[in-house]
């Protein structure tokens, strides 16, 4: 009994003090953080350093091919994005800050919602809409004769089209943020100073808002690289769709890593973008009220033109496209018999699987990282925070092949291993499934996470938990009374945000999905390619429907309450 | 010249009134040394304050005594329980110690009834209520109950957070500088009534602060801290009047320093002879004199030998910058009643009670 005692106690203390001097020696290294970090952008190196090892004749075969035409698509398109999200947005937002005019209010929050159509349910919607075979040329056609001439939809400027269409509210919410941040108060100094209502616009509030909407601008173009079905139904190829054509057609990884590590340098290229852009001055007026710029109203037959034209940009990106759905839909459901109608609930069950499952891992590490972050207060885990929530920048295909090449190695490691033991083969167990779909959505929607975890965890001050604690609370009632109910609605809203993404994700789906298996994106996306709008238009409906939910939170959150 | 209690006279102590005890506790983070050394005894009801600038060590003694932090070395009681110290641990939760925060931490997602009850145990709801309920009254916001802590003012969080923390009816209180966020007139306000309200529990308690006004005006005893060592405890007259050192003297009110030296019985210097009382060893010569501003009295003389160079009004009293024959300057307080004049002519009288004499 006795001895039973000691002994427990030496233990005790053996383990007390390995712990102690394991402690020590890992102390001031975030260990968390650096491990998410370091699975997070395993992706991104696997590419990058694919790109420095290249292969002569892969680059040979690109260059004979495909590469010349998809580069310079995709040196036509970013800055074609660019400029068109930067007039529309922030034209819209100058609009909507510097004036009064009739629903103004209502259009405020309408001009955000066509972030909840993916590009390439547009791109389908145009393409259906505006193409040889489609109404609008059909009724031309029939009123002005066979050779009435019509700009072809299938090309660079469609796919720009459509992309500035989605894309233009990202600029739009920050160029407005932006704008709302700054001082009445200089506006009108410059005012005073002479300058009329415009000359003020360009001297002062856009120079003021430019790192707002430069940033929007990054995000715009991110996305516009990212895609690949839009600028494929549009016969506009960039590299997106190089890396995936590459993949499916002659399935080697080789050449898609390689090409996927020009498109990380094609990232690198926007973030200097907007380094430069955004300038080394960090714009913010500190001190006293932001009051805003005072809005004037506008008379006569400009308040008809700020309405209608806002109103027409509502319209064209959201209401008649979403229009145009239900028409098809209603169609699909009447003629479709009830069993077929399965297939729907098929796909619908299928996304909302790697949804949640997406959203859930995502949030758990995200959690992970955000209280390793704030329990070393260090400088090296908020690095390992920047760089594991990288991966909005990184194209879907760039993620995509980047966990191909370590998963497939794997799975050919534990074949060969078990083939040469016991000589049997399971297959491939990691590639082609959903653990490499999970791995690939986590790590490209960290970020969304992560922003919303950690500014919720923010609540919570040491001191509030100490508070707590002395007040007698147990560990459980401090975890249900204080934590979760404080961090809670962010883990909820980083969720959701995540769920809203994975569902509308394609590149990522169309090249990690195990075999046959389809969700909703892949099924618009397979359905567009082969012109049956009518079957593309019922899932599409449902991605547009769950993406209005993130816009709805985003709306809440990026509306400026000004002050009276 | 640091204040020391030997252990034995500690736990004599400790018998019949000591309610929290240190026994010379330390503390360090990484290289720096927060709390070294630190023996203290705060008696039952007493009110104690922690005196020293920023950076001294007060919030992470409080954290010890509070058991939010863990002391390196030394000992914790709090009444008649060794809390930390010996292989002793309790946690915070057991120790039965309110704590009021610098940033006050309520809990920005309960109302203020929630965050009040939350320390609240094993009632009826009948009862808690009526226990929130006086406590709201007690700090004076009886009908602010429903509001969320986002809604209320600066001296409102304050005294709501005091009543979340008397809640449970703590032996002990500990204040970590809770009025340094206010503006000076509420912070006057609430200073006295918090005092009295927990004069009136007769909860012990330790208030932390770099305030010496508050902590002159508001204690029974007062401890001054410089960098994590215990330089003096005392009555407030004690630390204000009869410093035992020169970071004391400096630290708590308004003094000058004037060189002097020692003729057998007599303190020498340019302001005249005074009596030395007190004990300065044998070989010290070359010493050190305090003379607090309201210690020097002047009177308007034509031929007096000391000028009034300058005269700051401070409302009540006048603060006078005189310079003596020798080049010196040293300061005065008087009453605001009567102003005398730059430049006048004046004769200096020191009242040599409180000289107080340090070795250079
Ligand atoms: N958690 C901590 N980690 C590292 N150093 C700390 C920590 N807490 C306090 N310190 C250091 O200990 C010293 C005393 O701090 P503190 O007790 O907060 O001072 P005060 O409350 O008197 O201003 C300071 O030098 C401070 O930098
Ligand atoms: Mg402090």
């Amino acid at each position: 009994m006795d001895s039973t005692a000691r002994i427990m106690r030496a233990v005790a203390n053996l383990t007390r003090s390995w712990y102690l001097r394991c402690g020590h020696w890992l102390q001031g290294l975030p260990v968390s953080p650096l491990l998410i970090a370091a699975v997070v952008m395993l992706p991104v190196g696997v590419v990058s350093s694919a790109l420095l090892t290249p292969t002569r004749q892969i680059w040979i075969h690109l260059w004979d091919t495909l590469l010349p035409e998809m580069l310079s698509n995709t040196f036509v398109l970013l800055p074609g994005v660019g400029v068109g999200t930067f007039l529309l947005g922030t034209g819209l937002a100058w609009l909507m800050v510097a004036y009064r005019f009739p629903g103004q209010t209502v259009l405020n929050w309408l001009l955000v919602l066509p972030m909840a159509v993916p590009t390439y349910v547009l791109g389908f919607v145009y393409m259906a809409t505006f193409d040889f075979a489609g109404p609008v040329q059909s009724i031309l056609r029939q009123w002005f004769g066979q050779n009435i001439w019509f700009p072809e939809i299938r090309s660079g400027g469609g796919a720009i089209l459509v992309m500035v269409l989605v894309l233009y509210p990202y600029v739009y919410l920050l160029a407005k943020a932006g704008f709302y941040e700054q001082s009445g108060a200089t506006f009108e100094e410059v005012r005073v100073l002479g300058y009329s209502r415009a000359e003020s616009f360009f001297r002062i509030a856009l120079p003021l808002a430019r790192p707002s909407i430069v940033a929007g601008l990054t995000l715009a173009m991110m996305e516009a690289l990212t895609d690949f079905a839009t600028v494929r139904f549009f016969n506009f190829p960039t590299l997106s769709d190089g890396v995936i054509r590459i993949w499916h057609g002659m399935m080697d990884l080789r050449a898609a890593s390689e090409l996927s590590g020009l498109l990380v340098i094609f990232v690198l290229l926007i973030i200097l973008f907007g380094r430069s852009l955004r300038g080394r001055s960090r714009y913010y007026q500190l001190g006293g009220k932001v009051l805003g710029i005072p809005p004037v109203n506008l008379r006569g037959w400009k308040r008809w033109f700020a309405t209608s034209t806002c109103s027409l940009v509502v319209a064209v990106a959201f209401a008649l496209p979403v229009m145009q759905l239900f028409h098809w839909a209603l169609i699909e459901i009447t003629r479709t018999p009830a069993e077929a109608i399965s297939v729907y609930l098929g796909l619908t069950f299928n996304s909302l699987l790697l949804s949640v499952l997406a959203a859930g891992f995502a949030t758990a590490i995200a959690m992970i990282l955000a209280n390793g972050v704030r329990l070393s207060e260090g400088r090296v885990a908020r690095t390992a925070a920047h760089l594991a929530t990288m991966g909005y920048a990184i194209p879907g295909a760039v993620i995509a092949v980047g966990i191909l090449v370590p998963l497939s190695t794997l799975d050919h490691t534990i074949n060969d291993l078990l083939q040469s033991w016991w000589g049997i083969t399971i297959g491939l167990i990691f590639t082609g499934s959903v653990v490499g779909l999970t791995y690939a959505y986590v790590v490209r929607f960290m970020a969304v996470a992560y922003n919303s975890v950690e500014s919720s965890l923010e609540k919570i001050t040491p001191n509030i938990t100490m508070a707590a604690r002395t007040l007698g609370a147990s560990p459980w009632k401090l975890l249900w009374r204080i934590h979760l109910p404080l961090v809670g609605p962010g883990m909820f809203v980083g969720a959701s945000l995540v769920f809203v993404d994975v569902m509308k994700e394609l590149p990522i789906t169309v090249m990690l999905r195990p075999f046959g298996y389809d969700t909703l994106a892949v099924w618009v996306w397979q359905m567009a390619a082969e012109s049956i709008w009518a079957g593309a238009s019922l899932p599409a409906l449902i991605i547009v429907i769950a993406g209005l939910l993130p816009v709805i939170l985003l709306i809440g959150a990026a509306t400026p309450k000004r002050s009276k | 010249m640091a204040f020391k209690l030997n252990r034995d006279n500690v736990c004599a102590r400790k018998a019949w009134s000591s309610h929290v005890l240190l026994d010379n506790v330390s503390k360090s983070f990484d290289k720096v040394k927060a709390v070294s050394g630190l023996t203290l005894v705060v008696e039952k009801g007493e009110f104690f304050s922690l005196l020293g600038p920023s950076g001294c060590g007060k919030t992470t003694t409080l954290r010890l005594i509070g058991g939010l932090d863990r002391p390196d070395e030394g000992a914790i009681t709090i009444g008649n329980e060794v809390v930390v110290g010996e292989g002793v641990w309790v946690p915070p939760e057991k120790r039965g110690v309110g704590i009021v925060f610098q940033d006050y931490a309520l809990f920005p997602h309960l109302t203020v009834f929630k965050n009040i009850a939350f320390g609240l145990k094993g009632c009826s709801p009948k009862e808690l209520k009526q226990k929130v309920m006086e406590l709201l009254e007690m700090v004076g916001l009886p009908h602010m109950a429903h509001k969320y802590p986002h809604e209320l003012s600066g001296g409102e969080r304050q005294r709501i957070t005091l009543a979340r923390s008397l809640a449970p009816s703590p032996k002990v209180m500990l204040l970590d500088e809770p009025f340094s966020s206010l503006d000076a007139d509420l912070r006057d306000e609430l200073r006295h009534e918090t005092k009295w309200i927990l004069k009136e529990k007769g909860t012990t308690t330790i208030l932390v602060t770099h305030e010496q006004e508050e902590a002159l005006s508001l204690s029974d005893r007062v401890g001054v801290l410089n960098n994590g060592k215990l330089e003096q405890v005392g009555t407030p007259d004690e630390i204000y009047h009869k410093p035992r050192s020169r970071f004391v003297a400096d630290f708590v009110g308004k003094a000058d320093f004037v060189h002097g030296w020692i003729e057998g019985s007599l303190v020498i210097c340019d302001l005249g002879m005074f009596p030395l009382n007190g004990d300065i060893p044998d070989e010290v010569r070359d010493v050190e004199l305090m003379i607090r501003t309201d210690d020097v009295d002047f009177t308007v003389e034509p031929g007096g030998n000391t000028v009034v160079i300058e005269a700051q009004f401070l409302g009540a009293q006048i603060l006078y910058k005189l310079l003596l024959p020798d080049g010196k300057a040293i300061h005065s307080i008087k009453p605001s009643t009567k102003i005398i004049p730059v430049g006048s002519r004046v004769k200096i009288k020191v009242d040599t009670k409180h000289i107080v004499v340090f070795r250079k």
